[in-house]
C-alpha cells in the first residue's frame, strides 16, 4: 500500500492558480498543474484529433500555457478551462487535421477501418455505421459550434468554463451548442435516411 | 438515443486507455528549462539610458530641492515627485524611475499624461474584455519578477499593486504599455494589478487590451 506523503497532501490542497503563481518564481512548480490536468486534456484531444496527433497539440498547450503563465486571471481557482481554452486553440490551428480525423472515423462506419486507428479502437466500435454518421456529422460543424459542443460534451465543461475557455458570453454558449445540436440531428436523420447532402460542410 | 448520448458512446468507444507517457511530460514542460527570453541589450543605447535617467534626476533636483546650497551640492538625494489621482499614484524617484501604484478604479488618460510628463513614452489602460490581445512579437521586455502579492483565492485577492517603470524597460522608439485590472470582491474590498510591457514600437502599444487570455475570460467583477 502506498502512502501518501504529508508533502503530497498539501500539493493536492494547492489551487491552480496558487500553483501558477509559484511558478513565476520557480518555474518547475508548472510540472504539478501539468500532473493535474495532462490525462484530461490528453484524453479530449484524442477524441478530436487522433493520439497521434493529439501529443502535438497537447505538448504545444502546454509550452504555451507556461509561456503565458504570468498573464493567467489568478482570480480563477482551477485552470481547466484556461487550459481546455488554449488546447481548443491548437486543435484549431491544426487546420484540416481535426476534419481528416473525423472522416477516418467516418470510414469505420462504412467497413473501412483507417490504418491510423488501431484496432483496439476498431474492437470496441461495435455500432459502427451509427458512429461514423456521427463523425461525419461532426466534421460538418463549424469550428466555433463544434468546439462548444465537444467542449461540453466530451470534455465535460460547465457553460461557465466553455465561455472562460472560448472568450465568449455563456449566452453565447448556449445559442452555439443549440444550434450544433440541431444541425448534428438534422445530419443524421439525412445520413441515416440515405439522404445525404453533399454541399454544406464548414471548416 | 440523442444526439449528446451517442456523442458520450462514441467517446466511451474512443477515449484512450493509455494515459500520456513520459515522453508527452519531457515535450509539454521543455519550458520551464528553457532560458529565459533575454531582456533588451542594446550597448549603444545604455548610455541613452543613463542620459535619460541623469535628466529625469535633474529635472527631479529642479523641481524638488530647493535646499540645495553651500556646503550640500549634490549630496542630497532629490526629494520624489509625487502625482496623485483617485485610482493612482505615481511617484518620481531620484534615479527617473517611477513608482506606480494602483488602487482602484483609475482615469488612464491622466495615468498616461503623468507617465509621459515624467518622461516615460508609452499607455496606461485599464484591461477589459474583448479588447485586443497583446502580441508577444511586439513585446521587447517583460518584467523579470512577479508584480502582484501572492494570491489568496480562499480568503479573496485584494489591496493596490505598485510597479517600478523605468525608461529603460523598452528600447529606443518603444515605449511601455502599463495595463491596470481591478476587481470588486464583495464584501473583501477592491483588487488592483498593474503589469507592463516593453514594446518595441511605441506606435505599435494598443488602447485597448483585454490581458487574459481568452482561456481565462476576464474580469467577471466589471
Amino acid at each position: 500500500m502506498v502512502t501518501r506523503t504529508e508533502a503530497e497532501r498539501d500539493a493536492d490542497r494547492v489551487t491552480d492558480a496558487e500553483l501558477v503563481r509559484a511558478s513565476w518564481d520557480a518555474p518547475d512548480r508548472f510540472g504539478a498543474l501539468y500532473d493535474r490536468h495532462v490525462n484530461a486534456l490528453f484524453g479530449y484531444a484524442c477524441l478530436r484529433v487522433g493520439a497521434t496527433a493529439a501529443e502535438d497539440v497537447v505538448a504545444d498547450t502546454f509550452l504555451a500555457a507556461f509561456a503565458q503563465r504570468r498573464r493567467y486571471d489568478l482570480g480563477r481557482g482551477s485552470a481547466r478551462a484556461w487550459l481546455f481554452g488554449i488546447l481548443s486553440k491548437k486543435i484549431s490551428d491544426r487546420g484540416r487535421g481535426e476534419r481528416v480525423h473525423y472522416r477516418a472515423l467516418a470510414r469505420i462506419g462504412e467497413g473501412r477501418p483507417s490504418d491510423e486507428l488501431d484496432q483496439r479502437i476498431a474492437d470496441q466500435v461495435s455500432a459502427q455505421a451509427m458512429r461514423g454518421h456521427l463523425a461525419d456529422a461532426l466534421g460538418r460543424l463549424g469550428k466555433a459550434d463544434r468546439h462548444v459542443l465537444l467542449l461540453v460534451a466530451w470534455g465535460e465543461l460547465s457553460y461557465d468554463e466553455v465561455a472562460q475557455a472560448l472568450g465568449i458570453p455563456v449566452g453565447t454558449v448556449a445559442s452555439r451548442l443549440n444550434r450544433a445540436r440541431r444541425k448534428v440531428r438534422q445530419t443524421l436523420t439525412e445520413l441515416e435516411s440515405g439522404n445525404t447532402r453533399t454541399g454544406d460542410r464548414h471548416g | 438515443m440523442d444526439e449528446m448520448d451517442r456523442l458520450a458512446d462514441l467517446k466511451t468507444a474512443l477515449y484512450p486507455a493509455e494515459t500520456p507517457g513520459q515522453r508527452l511530460r519531457e515535450r509539454a514542460l521543455a519550458g520551464i528549462d528553457a532560458p529565459a527570453r533575454p531582456g533588451w541589450v542594446r550597448p549603444t543605447l545604455v548610455a541613452a539610458g543613463i542620459a535619460v535617467l541623469a535628466a529625469g534626476a535633474v529635472a527631479v533636483g529642479t523641481i524638488r530641492t530647493p535646499q540645495s546650497g553651500p556646503g550640500r551640492q549634490d549630496t542630497v538625494a532629490p526629494a520624489p515627485v509625487v502625482v496623485q489621482n483617485v485610482g493612482f499614484t505615481m511617484r518620481v524617484n531620484a534615479d527617473g524611475s517611477i513608482d506606480f501604484t494602483a488602487t482602484d478604479l483609475i482615469d488612464p488618460a491622466a495615468a498616461t499624461a503623468a507617465l509621459n510628463n515624467a518622461g516615460i513614452a508609452g499607455r496606461v489602460v485599464v484591461h477589459r474584455d474583448a479588447c485586443e490581445r497583446i502580441n508577444d512579437d511586439d513585446v521587447a521586455v517583460t518584467p523579470p519578477k512577479p508584480r502582484t502579492p501572492p494570491p489568496s483565492p480562499k480568503i479573496g485577492i485584494m489591496g493596490d499593486d505598485t510597479v517600478t517603470l523605468r525608461s529603460s524597460n523598452y528600447p529606443s522608439g518603444g515605449g511601455l504599455l502599463v495595463v491596470i485590472v481591478v476587481r470588486h470582491h464583495y464584501p473583501q474590498g477592491t483588487w488592483a494589478h498593474v503589469s507592463w510591457f516593453g514594446y518595441h514600437d511605441v506606435n505599435k502599444i494598443p488602447t485597448c487590451v483585454q490581458l487574459f487570455d481568452p482561456g481565462t475570460g476576464a474580469d467577471p467583477q466589471q
